[in-house]
This record gives C-alpha cells, sequence and structure tokens, in this order.
C-alpha cells in the first residue's frame, strides 16, 4: 500500500468516524429535545435521535470496515499513485493544489459580496480562475468574465427582477 | 367528454393562447436550465407579469413555464450533472454517464419523448378520471402518506449500487439533515444555534446545488483536464434501438408517476426516485444501471412528468396542490379570481379544459423544439472544462441566492459542495442523501400526525387497508428479488461486461469516465 493509499484510506476513516461522532451528537440531541409529547405522542426529539443512533451505528460499521480494509477499496486508485497526468501535463500533486486554490478563491468570492457585489466578486472570480488556474490570456479571461457578468446580470437582474447584492461600485 | 376536450383544444389553439404557450415553454426551458431556479421559483417570479391576460391564457403560460422548466432541468443534470429540482437528481446516474460516454444526445432526446408520451398518457388519464382518483385521494390521510414515504425509502436499496450500507449511511444523514429547523409538532427549534435562517431548515434545492454542481466541479479539478467530448454527430442522435429498449420503461415510468402524482404532497421526486427503483428491478438491464442504461433516464423523466400533469388533480378537484410548483399556480388561480374544487369542471369547463389542451400542444411544442436541440445542446460537452466550470460555479451561486433572495443559501451551497467533493472522493452516494433530505420532512411530519390520529399510537399505520398495503408493496420492493433468487436457488442476473458489482450506481464504472 502506498502513502497516497494510506493517506487516501485515512481520510475515510476520518469520514466515517465524523459520521459516527455527528449520528451520536444528533441522538442525544434528540434526547434533549424530547422523544414524546405529554399526552404520549411522537415528540421533537423522536426523529433527529432514531436517525441519530442510526447513523451514529452504520458509522461505526463502516469505520470498522475500512480500518479492518473490508471496504474503502474504492479510493485510492491509479491516481491517486502519482500516474495521472492529464492533458495539461498537470500531476496529482498540481491538480490537488489547484482544487484548493478554486475552494478558497470561492470562499474570498463569497465574502467579498458584501464589499464589491454578487457581479463583481464572482466575476473576479471567473478573471482569476481562468487567468492563474486555467493559465488563459489576460483578455480572453476578461472577455469571459465580462460576458458570464453581463449574462448573469441581464438574466438575473433584468429579466427575472432578482435583486443581487451590490458593492461600493453599485453593482 | 368530447365535447369538452374540443371545447379544450378551441380555448387552447386560440393565436395569443397558442403564443402564450410556446412563449412559456421556452422561458420556462431557460429558467430550468439554470441550477436552483426550478419550476415553481419560475412560475412564481413570473406570476406578475401574466396579471393583464386573460385567466385561462395567464394559466396556460405559467403550465408552460412549469413543464419547460422540468426539461431544462433535466439538460443541465445530463450535460453537467447539474440538476435544477428534486425530480431531477434521478437523472443524473444515468444521464450525466451517458453524456461522459459521448451519449448526451440520446439521454436528452429519450427524456424529451418519454416526457411526451407520459404528458399524453397523464393527459388522457387527468381527463378520464380526475375526480374519483381526486375522491381516492381524500382517503390518503397521514397514515397513507407515511406508508408512501416507507415506500420511497425503500428504493434507496436501488441508488446504493453493491454498497447498500453506504447508500443507507447517505439516507440517513438526508434524514438527519431534515430535522434541522423548526419541528412539525410543536415548533421547538433543532440543531438552529440560534440562527434565523436555520429556522426553517435546511434548503434542499441549495444542498442539491452543492452537493451535484459544485462537489463535480471540485472533484473534476482533482480528477484532472481530459480531451473535450467529440462525439460523431450519429451519436448524439437517438436511434431506434435506444427507443425500443425505453418503450417498457416509458410506460411503467408514466404509470407511477401519474399514480403518485395524485397524491397530495407525494409528487414528481418520489415518482422519480420510485420508477427508477422499479425499473431497475424489472429491467433485463438492471445491472447496467449507474453506468449509462438508457432506461435509468426514460423512467424516471416520464414519471416526474406524468407526476406533474397529475399534481393538477388534487389542485383543480380539491384545492389542494399536488406539489410545490402547483401550490404556487393554486395562489396564480386565487389571483385571477378562481375557486378550485370539485366544482371547477362544471362550472369553468373553458378554462379547466383548455389548461388541460395547453398541457398537450405545450408538451407537442417541447418535443418539436427539444427533440433536434438535443444534439445541439450535446455540442456544449466540446467546451473544454477549464471555460465551463468557472462559469458553472458562477451561476450555481446566483441560481442558489436567487431561490429566495437569502444569502443563507449561498453558504448551503458552498458547505455542501465540499460535502459533494468528499462524497465523490469517497464513492458515497449522493442521491440517497437527497432522497432522505426531501422524503424525511415529509416523513416526519406524517409520522407527528399519524401519532396524534392514534394518540400516541402509530401502529394504526398497519390497521388502515391502503396504508398496510403500501408498507406490503415496500417490503415486496426489499426483500421480494432477494427471496425470488432464494426460491431460484440463488440464480442471478448476470454482470455486464465491464460492469462492476462494488460499485455504487453514481460512481463512475472507470475513473477515466469520469473526466472531461
Amino acid at each position: 500500500m502506498t502513502a497516497a493509499v494510506r493517506t487516501a484510506r485515512a481520510g475515510e476513516v476520518a469520514v466515517f468516524a465524523g459520521l459516527t461522532l455527528l449520528g451520536a451528537g444528533a441522538f442525544f440531541g434528540g434526547l434533549h429535545y424530547g422523544l414524546f409529547t405529554d399526552d404520549g405522542r411522537i415528540g421533537p426529539g423522536m426523529m433527529p435521535a432514531v436517525a441519530g443512533a442510526l447513523l451514529c451505528v452504520l458509522g461505526a460499521v463502516l469505520t470498522f470496515r475500512c480500518l479492518a480494509g473490508a471496504d474503502g477499496g474504492n479510493v485510492g486508485t491509479s491516481r491517486d499513485e502519482g500516474d495521472g497526468v492529464d492533458i495539461f501535463g498537470r500531476t496529482q500533486a498540481e491538480r490537488i493544489r489547484h482544487l484548493w486554490i478554486v475552494f478558497c478563491l470561492l470562499l474570498l468570492a463569497i465574502l467579498a459580496v458584501a464589499v464589491l457585489g454578487f457581479l463583481v466578486a464572482f466575476g473576479a472570480f471567473v478573471l482569476v480562475v481562468s487567468v492563474y488556474v486555467e493559465r488563459r490570456g489576460a483578455v480572453t479571461s476578461l472577455a469571459i468574465a465580462v460576458g458570464a457578468c453581463v449574462v448573469i446580470y441581464l438574466v438575473f437582474e433584468m429579466f427575472l427582477r432578482v435583486p443581487l447584492p451590490t458593492g461600493v461600485l453599485g453593482v | 367528454m368530447v365535447d369538452n376536450i374540443l371545447l379544450g383544444f378551441q380555448t387552447a389553439l386560440s393565436p395569443e393562447n397558442l403564443l402564450l404557450c410556446f412563449i412559456g415553454v421556452f422561458v420556462g426551458t431557460v429558467i430550468g436550465l439554470l441550477p436552483g431556479l426550478g419550476s415553481s421559483t419560475g412560475v412564481a417570479v413570473l406570476i406578475p407579469l401574466t396579471l393583464a391576460f386573460e385567466p385561462v391564457s395567464a394559466l396556460i403560460m405559467l403550465a408552460g413555464i412549469y413543464y419547460g422548466a422540468q426539461y431544462g432541468g433535466t439538460i443541465t443534470s445530463v450535460l453537467i450533472s447539474t440538476p435544477g429540482e428534486a425530480a431531477s437528481v434521478v437523472t443524473t446516474l444515468d444521464g450525466y454517464q451517458m453524456a461522459r460516454q459521448g451519449r448526451a444526445g440520446p439521454a436528452l432526446a429519450i427524456a424529451a419523448i418519454g416526457s411526451f408520451v407520459a404528458a399524453i398518457i397523464s393527459l388522457v388519464l387527468l381527463g378520464l378520471v380526475a375526480p374519483p382518483m381526486a375522491h381516492f385521494a381524500l382517503h390518503f390521510g397521514p397514515p397513507e402518506n407515511m406508508a408512501v414515504m416507507v415506500l420511497g425509502f425503500a428504493t434507496i436499496i436501488s441508488f446504493s449500487g453493491e454498497s447498500k450500507l453506504k447508500g443507507l449511511t447517505m439516507a440517513v444523514l438526508g434524514v438527519l439533515i431534515a430535522t434541522v429547523g423548526v419541528d412539525p409538532a410543536g415548533g421547538t427549534a433543532r440543531f438552529t444555534f440560534d440562527s434565523v435562517s436555520m429556522l426553517s431548515g435546511i434548503p434542499y434545492v441549495q444542498v442539491m446545488i452543492g452537493l451535484f454542481a459544485v462537489g463535480e466541479v471540485m472533484y473534476q479539478i482533482r480528477e484532472g483536464a481530459a480531451a473535450p467530448i467529440h462525439a460523431r454527430f450519429k451519436d448524439m442522435v437517438i436511434s431506434r434501438a435506444d427507443i425500443s429498449r425505453s418503450k417498457g420503461a416509458i410506460l411503467r415510468g408514466s404509470g407511477l408517476g401519474f399514480l403518485l402524482g395524485c397524491l397530495p404532497g407525494a409528487g414528481s421526486t418520489l415518482a422519480s426516485f420510485l420508477a427508477y427503483g422499479v425499473e431497475k428491478r424489472v429491467s433485463k438491464r438492471g445491472h447496467e444501471f449507474g453506468s449509462g442504461a438508457i432506461e435509468g433516464v426514460a423512467a424516471p423523466e416520464s414519471a416526474n412528468n406524468a407526476a406533474a400533469n397529475a399534481n393538477f388533480i388534487p389542485t383543480l378537484t380539491l384545492g389542494i396542490p399536488g406539489g410545490a410548483t402547483t401550490a404556487v399556480l393554486l395562489g396564480a388561480f386565487t389571483i385571477y379570481g378562481i375557486q378550485p374544487g370539485p366544482l371547477l369542471f362544471n362550472q369553468q369547463p373553458a378554462l379547466v379544459w383548455g389548461l388541460l389542451a395547453s398541457f398537450f400542444i405545450g408538451n407537442v411544442l417541447l418535443l418539436i423544439m427539444n427533440l433536434p436541440m438535443a444534439p445541439v445542446f450535446a455540442q456544449m460537452l466540446r467546451i473544454p472544462y477549464g471555460y465551463m466550470y468557472p462559469l458553472i460555479l458562477f451561476t450555481s451561486f446566483v441560481g442558489a441566492y436567487a431561490i429566495d433572495n437569502n444569502f443563507f443559501g449561498v453558504w448551503i451551497v458552498f458547505v455542501f459542495g465540499l460535502v459533494g467533493y468528499v462524497m465523490k472522493r469517497f464513492d458515497l452516494p449522493m442521491a440517497p442523501l437527497v432522497l432522505g433530505l426531501v422524503i424525511g420532512a415529509l416523513f416526519e411530519k406524517a409520522l407527528v400526525q399519524t401519532s396524534a390520529m392514534g394518540d400516541g399510537n402509530v401502529g394504526i399505520v398497519f390497521t388502515r387497508p391502503i396504508s398496510l398495503t403500501v408498507l406490503l408493496l415496500a417490503a415486496l420492493f426489499v426483500f421480494g428479488p432477494t427471496l425470488v433468487k432464494r426460491l431460484r436457488g440463488g440464480g442471478g442476473g448476470q454482470p455486464a461486461p465491464g460492469a462492476s458489482p462494488e460499485k455504487p450506481v453514481d460512481a463512475p464504472t472507470d475513473p477515466e469516465e469520469s473526466r472531461v
């Protein structure tokens, strides 16, 4: 088992263990809300408690199966072992870095909506992703970003009358 | 009856109504293409534009938006794995896999054909049995609704491949997420962490956008860019063999969709999930489901369209909305001064039958528009993914915001985008989570009401003939195949060459296939 596969397996165990804990939390939360009402009917805590208990048990079973090697055979396949170079010559490590860059840019764009407005923040997101992640030319990227903003503005603001949040630029 | 139908067509075929019907299906298709903006949002947003029209004309246009949006949602489900609404989630399973194999054209075409046939079948049934079906639906109290939800849960097995444990876990997670917010019994706020936005629960449309659209994009970035799909044009056009394979699926999906659509609240989503599950059970190619089986597109698409039409039965005859969109349409009825109810068919025949005839005309228009357009839409996949994904993310987040003009939805999409990525990374099936999320809330409501009906005894569900029958059907659905297999001495269908029995259905059969 390579290091990449081991990492993937550890990730899977973490996910299943997380589900187990989530289930346990929901179960106790359900108990707190009350399983039955005073007159013996189903109470607000019944569904969370039952679903939580089930999730806890199922998550635990999946965790143990994964630890025992009976499950989780679907992760850590060829690409995790470093042979997956895409048509642009990007290695696995580069692609994972791009993934987290896009996630961070997305988070920044969402946070920037309050200041820049929806269209400008996400237009900037499209521009930055095109230029820095996809390595497109600045002019092409700018054209894509502006075009996307115009189409979104026409469809959502003008046609559907959705009041998209505006920012310091007034758009 | 014949007079009424003729009257209906006379009304619907007037130049003005025909034009409005066309505008409705066209605008509906465009709205359906936008992530998050399903038929209910589309209809709600456009009601103000119809206030100047005659009631029948306005309703014809709004109904056009309704089924146009459903088809628009199918296009994005197939091409970019982004369902427009919950009823299209199932279509992504095989539709997206077909697109990955260069067969987006046939997938879109069979969706259009299936929707058309379902619309015609359900329209005929609607005209024939609307009043008796409405009265039958009145026998559906909370215990019966609860039993129907149990039947819905029974289909989870169909969406989990051989990894049933993972499917079940995801469904339970979906149910748990559905418990966030104010409980249906006494109004207790659960797991809201003092957030006002969380009081109304986690919105499932935004969850869907996050899981499918954002999760898929993130997974594709990780998998890496591959060459765009260059399918031959003849592969983009549906063949006779495809249609022949899908006939049974379309008919079964239509019947099932109509039955479930008649029930208030059951809706198109449950119909599409059940139709897929049933088809997987009865089809000779059940083992191909999840890896690009055309029946896996035909059945749910037929079912959700039939259910959409059948939704009008409780809406028109009882004044009880069959689903979210018909609830909005019911509001439109009130705005136009129309009172739905048992007498509507007699008091306003031109309006009712004109509306029903417009369904037929609208579906013909959709077929004419979309059959030739299917290969054209499919050409979208020739665009390199590097150009497409920033735009998919942009429209997904704007769409999530536009649903209720609330920024909370944007955060939900982001968080569930991360969840969707993790689920794809670890081969956790998404469809059961969506099913659990959608049905969970309905199930809890029915459970609480059943408990109230039985003074705390939910066992009354076993004492009522309809609910008992539905529960037996659910048991048959779960245990039937195993029993049949045992009775036959352990025989079973042979897996398809290359099909991995260990894969959940919404996992690609080959890692290469998931690359764009």
